[in-house]
């Protein structure tokens, strides 16, 4: 019986560096590991000590392409130990500032990253050349968002106006937005030939059975607040995460494994929130979706990239809904008192939920912090859905598998540079 | 100012707070400060150079100016013509896998049909890329030299 070993000894389009290994003995997948060797960076170590204002402004840097998401958990943390809780015109605000990040980074995903594969291109340079059209499509989308983000948030990568309590500066009128707004009705436009175009793909036939984890809201689709809940009966407030949830080091990998306690891998991200909240899409969506035969669950990995655009059009939508709305708030923020005490936030980062937890004293500095990132929260799951892939596939030239698998992970379209932010270092030293 | 012919403009690429890769963006603070550079558009690049393509029109002249990590001497200079040949990417390094690096940004642009009517190249070899650390001397001395071959494309011969 022959045995085969399959390295890829780096992952292309992917978010930091990682490497897949697998190991066949005849038609049975004998190991998978995806290696993670992107440096750690100890952002939780060097948060101890830092003031608590300074947590969205440190966490942003975690990582350039869901900086928001950072802001927006470290944020909610830092506001439930202060005992506000942000409403009105400034979380709306933040739900728009956070459509503008799913926006770009969704359609940086679904067009650079993820369409080349479809369309047996290596990159989205190759592809360009031959559809110029759809890239240009994509680029207009991309730009779409990271105008909107811009706007609000001062910057496109690591914004600077999110701040505890609300923002430093906010629109004064509404008719402001009026520039942002026609872009984001055009975009609109763009997302739904998204969505088509996406549903015309090939996709393989690979259903797979989830345990999906996504934040629940009781009106609206999950970006901000919402309890954590799973398709396996899961229901929980943000504040018991570690109750049910823990992270794992695992040899292989620079990143943790966060698993359940109870019943191991799970899966956050778009087909989660898709699967667990698709009567909270907008109208337009639900019906966009139906028109294009997606079911109102999907597991099927490959199809992540029409729920992607689902969620492109979904954020559109919405980003327009809340400033067709908007009414100026009478400050850009809300005041609040220092107080010591465990503050904790999660919200949905475009690759899925996205946990803090802070630790802060009563000089208002941090004495310590957890973050849990959602593609950390997804890589026991990759390596399972990895198992199972390439078991049927095995027959193929190992070339021919080598690109499937790869093609595989960037279903999910992992920040590897996320998840690599804390490691427990031990040195042994062996004499 | 853009005209019926087109403007001519230097982008200097790169993060200032990075040591040898903010070479473009200050190298582009200088001379927009000099007189006999007033007619040249000048613009800094430091985050996503995926559209690359947005800061140009069609009928200008462009020179991106960005560092090179190569391992090579510091303070190296490498002139390219990018409308006759792709640049070799290599040299330009990629910052992220979510954004595309100049050397496949200009190939992005060449399969959109977005490229302008000149576009030069200039890279200059950096050492260190610590954050906040200063420039190489090498590479500051660099400077000087980029500074004299931009005067000559854009302002000797305008």
């Amino acid at each position: 019986m022959s045995t085969r070993t399959i390295k890829v000894d780096y992952l292309a389009r992917v978010e930091g560096e990682g490497a897949l290994y697998i190991k066949t003995k005849g038609k049975k997948v004998e190991d998978v590991k995806l290696k993670i060797f992107e440096p750690p960076r100890f952002f939780e170590a060097f948060l101890q000590g830092r003031r608590m204002e300074e947590a969205p402004d440190i966490t942003a840097r975690i990582c350039g392409i869901c900086p928001i998401a950072y802001q927006m958990s470290a944020v909610h943390a830092m506001e439930s130990i202060c005992g506000i809780q942000v409403a009105g015109p400034l979380r709306e605000l933040r739900r728009l500032m956070y459509c503008g990040e799913w926006i770009e980074s969704h359609t940086l995903h679904v067009y650079l990253l993820h369409a080349p594969d479809f369309l047996n291109y290596d990159d989205a340079v190759q592809l360009a050349k031959d559809h110029p059209q759809v890239v240009q499509q994509g680029l207009e989308l991309k730009k779409a968002g990271n105008e909107m983000i811009s706007f609000l948030a001062g910057r496109e990568i690591h914004p600077i106006n999110v701040r505890v309590g609300g923002f430093y500066k906010v629109p004064g009128r509404k008719k402001d937005f009026d520039p942002i707004l026609e872009k984001l009705k055009k975009a609109r436009e763009l997302a739904i030939k998204t969505v088509k175009w996406a549903a015309s793909l090939s996709f393989p036939d690979f259903e797979q059975e989830y345990e999906f984890v996504s934040l629940q809201h009781p009106k609206e689709y999950p970006l901000n607040e919402g309890r954590i809940v799973s398709n396996k009966g899961l229901n929980i407030s943000i504040q018991e995460f570690e109750q049910h949830f823990e992270e794992v080091h695992v040899p292989h990998s620079n990143a943790l494994h966060c698993v359940l306690k109870i019943r191991g891998d799970y899966l956050v991200g778009p087909m989660a929130r898709y699967s667990l909240n698709f009567n909270r899409l907008s109208p337009l969506c639900q019906e966009i979706a139906r028109e294009v035969g997606l079911e109102s669950s999907c597991r099927n990995p490959f199809k992540s990239i029409i729920v992607r655009a689902i969620e492109i059009l979904y954020a559109c939508d919405e980003a327009i809904r809340i400033m067709e709305e908007y009414e100026p708030p009478d400050q850009p923020f809300m005041k609040y008192e220092l107080k010591e005490g465990i503050g904790y936030g999660c919200t949905e980062a475009p690759r899925g939920i996205l946990y803090h937890r802070y630790q802060v004293d009563k000089e208002g500095l941090i004495v310590n912090a957890k973050i849990v990132p959602p593609t950390s929260q997804n890589q026991k799951r990759i390596e399972h859905d990895l198992r199972s892939f390439v078991s049927p596939n095995i027959d193929l030239p190992k070339k021919d598998l080598t690109w499937k698998c790869e093609q595989a992970i960037r279903n999910y379209d992992p920040c590897i540079s996320c998840a690599t932010h804390f490691l427990k270092l031990k040195i042994e030293n062996i004499s | 100012m853009t005209s019926v012919s087109g403007s001519k403009r230097v982008i200097g690429i790169g993060n200032e707070f990075r040591g040898d890769d903010g070479v473009g963006p200050l190298l582009v603070r200088q001379l927009r400060q000099r007189k006999d550079f007033e007619k040249i558009e000048f613009l800094e690049c430091s985050g996503d150079t995926t559209v690359l393509f947005e800061k140009w029109n069609p009928r200008d002249e462009v020179i991106l100016v960005d560092v090179i990590c190569s391992g090579g001497q510091a303070g190296s200079i490498y002139k390219f013509d990018a409308l006759s040949a792709p640049l070799p990417s290599d040299l330009f390094p990629s910052v992220s896998t979510h954004v595309l690096d100049v050397s496949r940004s200009i190939e992005l642009a060449r399969s959109l049909g977005r490229l302008p009517k000149k576009l030069l190249v200039f890279g200059i070899e950096g050492k260190s890329f610590q954050t906040d650390s200063k420039l190489n001397l090498k590479v500051k001395k660099a400077m000087e030299k980029v500074t004299e071959e931009i005067r000559k494309e854009f302002v000797d011969y305008a």
